[in-house]
């Protein structure tokens, strides 16, 4: 019973804590964020396992965690309200040109993320070319350009003749 | 439109929402770095608020009163030199309950348990205090009462947390 118990409150625990690292975090994964969760993964499974390395314990370990993985998704699935909490909500940062700088700066990014962003998806040089600029509930930014800007993409296929 | 509104193209947002989770995140960030200062200051065990010191005539006790459950931990006892052949020094049976002793030193020329706790008895040193340090970890968590005795004089009762 202890380790199933001991299961659920290390899942709730790495929930919030890499919940509150942010999106920021789960989506621009550099060396070290990837180093301090090979650290935060080790220091929670010397936890979790204690003294007991037996099989049986190791199966109860990770059979809670896929139940409560499980229940989780389902809440999700079937209460949107709960998913918006659990999984986060995409936030616009850009707007037809404009940088929404107050929800930038909570995202904890900058314009250099998003100019970077803007380059690597679609080649665009200035923030006026971007017509949307959306920070993902994954974490990940995601481009529209404006129209114009579109067309001249090489890589977008011209309309048929 | 201003930057706090939702906007609903290209993604439907809930800014209400957002900012509550902003808010709370930095709430978490407070949180863990209280935890951080908390940990410093010796609350969760190994540091200057853990370690206490209590005296009895013809005996001292250094412990730690906040311990997580299987870190070891130090307790030391410092008896009075006496002209008895043996000193002797008894654990309550809380003590070997709830801790797993790793380490004596010195060695004990004889240990027993029986229904009163742990009994140790020693060789009294040639000259000056005998010190005995006594390595152990919790073996689970939660507040015990325990007491030291030593033979001939000196006696100390003490609590100890240990954290999950």
């Amino acid at each position: 019973m202890e380790s199933v118990i001991k299961s659920a409150i290390v899942f709730l625990v790495l929930w919030l804590v890499i919940r509150a690292s942010g999106r920021r975090t789960l989506g621009q994964l550099t060396v070290f964020d990837f180093i301090l969760f090979l650290i935060i993964g080790g220091v929670a499974q010397r936890a979790l396992t204690a003294q007991d390395y037996s099989l049986t314990h190791a199966f109860l370990i990770i059979a809670t965690f896929v139940v409560i993985d499980v229940l989780v998704s389902l809440i999700e699935r079937d209460v949107p309200t709960v998913a918006s909490i659990l999984k986060g909500l995409p936030t616009i940062v850009v707007e037809n040109g404009r940088v929404l700088s107050g929800r930038l700066r909570r995202a904890r990014l900058t314009e250099d993320d998003v100019l970077q962003a803007a380059r690597r998806l679609h080649g665009l040089e200035t923030m006026n070319e971007i017509k949307f600029a959306i920070f993902e509930a994954s974490g990940e930014i995601s481009i529209i350009p404006r129209h114009n800007v579109a067309a001249r993409d090489p890589r977008v296929a011209a309309p048929a003749e | 439109m201003r930057e706090e509104d939702s906007r609903t193209r290209p993604v439907r947002e809930n800014m209400r929402l957002q900012y509550a989770f902003w808010a709370w995140e930095r709430a978490v960030w407070a949180a863990m770095a209280a935890t951080v200062l908390i940990a410093l200051s010796g609350i969760l065990g190994h540091g200057p608020l853990s370690k206490v010191t209590i005296t009895d005539p013809g005996l001292t006790l250094s412990y730690e009163r906040f311990q997580r459950v299987t870190a070891m931990t130090r307790l030391t006892a410092t008896i009075s030199p006496s002209n008895a052949d043996e000193i002797r020094l008894t654990l309550s049976s809380s003590f070997s309950d709830n801790f797993q002793i790793a380490d004596i030193e010195p060695r004990p020329q004889l240990s027993s348990a029986g229904p009163t706790g742990l009994e140790l008895g020693f060789l009294p040193p040639e000259t000056g205090e005998l010190v005995v340090t006594i390595w152990a970890h919790p073996r689970s968590f939660g507040m015990f009462d325990l007491t030291a005795a030593a033979q001939p004089q000196g006696r100390a009762a003490f609590s100890v947390l240990v954290y999950p």
